[in-house]
């Protein structure tokens, strides 16, 4: 070989190695179109901020996929992305590192939406919703939808406790401010009242959607920002925040990740007002912990959708995460079992 | 003479050992060793210390009922693939070969579909607004529409889709190996077509239809996505535990046990068919006096 090639090809392997050797952070969530709009919104422009490279990938069932990331003793995963209960459960687990909150700053974060080793970009929400092609009048309240004397017609749960037996509590008189702790067998035995007419028990965000649209069932609990889903593809679904309970996402940090403090600072400018804005903006129906994220200049329409999540008060009810966290493993099979009663 | 048969003998074996190297290498890494973890995985405790706690959850009521379900769902589609495979193997075996080779070619097309295709695709056709419902209605046969899908009717009819082929493959070679001519002898003996079946046909066809049944009964204990997807979250069989266990519990023990448990299950009742089949087998020789 001559020399000068060699050459060549030395001098533009050390410019090259460099500029491709950013350091990469890896994100896991639960996939799908929320997966990758809260990256448009949040992950793409913070790992911008900090010149690295960002790798996605996502999982099924969140904590044994975290576990066994971890038990590996090198995950592959240094964000994980989740709801804030099954963080909560992670961390009780120890599966997650502590967040350095010297780093990440909490300012205009309310205390729940950050713990000890977990922290929350945005809300989301439990609403109840109906096909209005059925019931124009609309049913108003879970009251309603356990009334299956005045509101016939199928309808679906989720297949996973969490909210479920909250709207139960709710609809059998239990007032917000009383709804925790739990009163499991109130709830599951007010479930029972309407079992025949639950005619699925869903699993995915993108199952339940479905059900709505297809007019499998009249009315559901789902995921407020699924229903938007269903609503923009023209099915005929109102939905209503009133009595909605409002759970958070979260971040963390999987215990043993390589890239530990570039996660840490990648999380903290994900909190910032200015990259917290493009929640609203990117997911209606979605809201920001951080509060200053009002502030940034957002249009009237935009705020509108993520209002319940601003107010907080009245309508919403936020989700005790720690109760879940505390009595998961309790209540699960419990919940299981009474559908398979 | 004899060396030369001693030498013969020890260069077979030694052909054996290597040619079966790869493939004994291949089980004993990727089928025996992940379930001898998963055995000694079944033992270990919440507080990663040995235990029984794992298989004493299983006698929970909630799993009991799993289990009675799994084996309710296996038995019914057990005996639907049975009561609609025997007559199609029939009807198959006796088509001019050509056409049994395409109408098999039907009978198998199934099986190069994804299963998961094949299973969304029930879940459209069996919905409440689904395509039989809205025919049916359309027809005036039903005044409103039948609950055929997240429930049982819609589970089975799922399974008995995907596991149809598993039945009709072994009977229809078994059938096929069965010459006229015996049917032929029954009734120049006088037998009525009914007793040509019941005496002749039947028994000869014994060990087709138990590989069938052996096959169909115990690939459907292990069915996950079917009843995932058409159980509508109310039908959960044993696979179905498995994945709630290993999200349920922050430790790998008790969906470990529930794995052992079908495994266990499964070995003992593909064992006692295997058994039936010899005892009937056995009495009919001993009948015919062969």
């Amino acid at each position: 070989m001559h020399p000068a090639p060699v050459t060549a090809i030395v001098t533009w392997l050390a410019f090259a190695i460099p500029a491709t050797a950013s350091e990469t952070i890896t994100y896991a969530g639960a996939g799908g179109t929320f997966q990758a709009k809260l990256v448009e919104a949040l992950l793409t422009p913070a790992v911008k901020l900090h010149q690295a490279e960002l790798i996605q990938t996502s999982f099924r069932d969140v904590l044994p996929a975290l576990k066994l990331e971890v038990q590996s003793g090198k995950p592959a995963w240094d964000i994980v992305q989740t709801g804030a209960d099954s963080c909560a459960s992670a961390s009780r687990a120890g599966l997650l590192e502590p967040i350095d909150y010297k780093v990440v700053r909490t300012d205009g974060l309310p205390k729940e939406a950050y713990a000890r080793d977990w922290v929350s970009p945005n809300y989301y929400s439990f609403v109840l919703a109906w096909r209005n092609d059925i019931f124009p009048q609309g049913p108003n309240n879970w009251a309603d939808f356990f009334d299956v004397k005045r509101f016939k017609g199928p309808r679906a749960l989720a297949a996973f406790p969490q909210g479920m037996l909250e709207v139960a509590l709710l609809a059998d008189g239990v007032e917000p401010a009383n709804l925790y702790p739990i009163d499991v067998d109130r709830a599951l035995n007010k479930i029972r009242t309407i079992k025949n007419e639950i005619s699925v028990w869903w699993a995915t965000g993108a199952q339940s959607a479905q059900l709505l649209k297809d007019g499998e069932v009249d009315m559901m609990a789902i995921w407020g920002s699924r229903v938007e889903a269903a609503v923009q593809s023209g099915a005929p679904v109102s939905f209503t925040f009133d009595h909605s309970i409002i759970n958070y996402n979260c971040f963390a940090i999987p215990k043993g990740s390589a890239h530990k403090e570039l996660a840490m600072r990648v999380i903290a400018a994900t909190l910032t007002p200015e990259i917290q804005a493009n929640i609203p903006k990117l997911l209606p129906y979605y809201g920001p912990t951080n509060k200053e994220a009002y502030r940034v200049g957002l249009s009237a329409e935009v705020v509108e959708k993520a209002k319940p999540f601003r107010d907080m008060q009245g309508q919403a009810i936020p989700m005790d995460v720690q109760f879940w966290a505390e009595h998961l493993e309790g209540i699960v099979p419990r919940y299981r079992a009474m559908i398979a009663e | 003479m004899e060396r030369t048969y001693a030498s013969k003998r020890s260069l077979a074996l030694r052909r054996d050992i290597v040619l079966s190297t790869p493939a004994v290498t291949a089980i004993a890494c990727g089928v025996l060793a992940p379930l001898v973890l998963m055995l000694l995985l079944s033992f270990v405790g919440r507080d990663g210390r040995p235990s029984g706690e794992n298989y004493k959850l299983l006698f929970e009521a909630f799993y009991l009922t799993g289990l009675w379900t799994t084996f309710e769902v296996a038995f019914l589609v057990t005996a639907i693939c049975a009561l609609l495979g025997y007559p199609l193997s029939y009807y198959l075996s006796r088509l001019p070969a050509q056409f049994a080779a395409a109408a098999l070619l039907l009978v198998l097309l199934p099986f190069w579909t994804s299963v998961l295709v094949r299973t969304y695709a029930w879940l459209v056709l069996l919905q409440r607004h689904g395509v039989v419902n809205e025919a049916l209605l359309s027809l005036g046969l039903i005044e409103s529409p039948l609950p055929l899908v997240n429930n049982l009717a819609g589970t089975t009819i799922g399974m008995v889709h995907v596991l149809l082929p598993y039945f009709v493959l072994p009977l229809y070679a078994n059938m096929r190996s069965i010459p006229d001519i015996y049917w032929h002898a029954a009734s120049t003996c006088g037998a009525t077509p009914g007793q040509a079946f019941w005496t002749v046909y039947l028994p000869l066809t014994l060990p087709g239809l138990f590989a069938g049944l052996t096959l169909v009964f115990t690939l459907s204990l292990g069915f996950y996505i079917t009843p995932a997807i058409l159980g509508g979250g109310k039908l959960m069989m044993w696979a179905n535990y498995v994945e709630f266990a290993l999200t349920a519990y922050p430790h790998w023990g008790a969906a470990s046990a529930i794995g052992v448990a079908l495994l266990l299950v499964t070995l003992i009742l593909a064992g006692l068919l295997q058994l039936t089949f010899r005892l009937s087998r056995r009495q009919k020789t001993q009948a015919s006096g062969v």
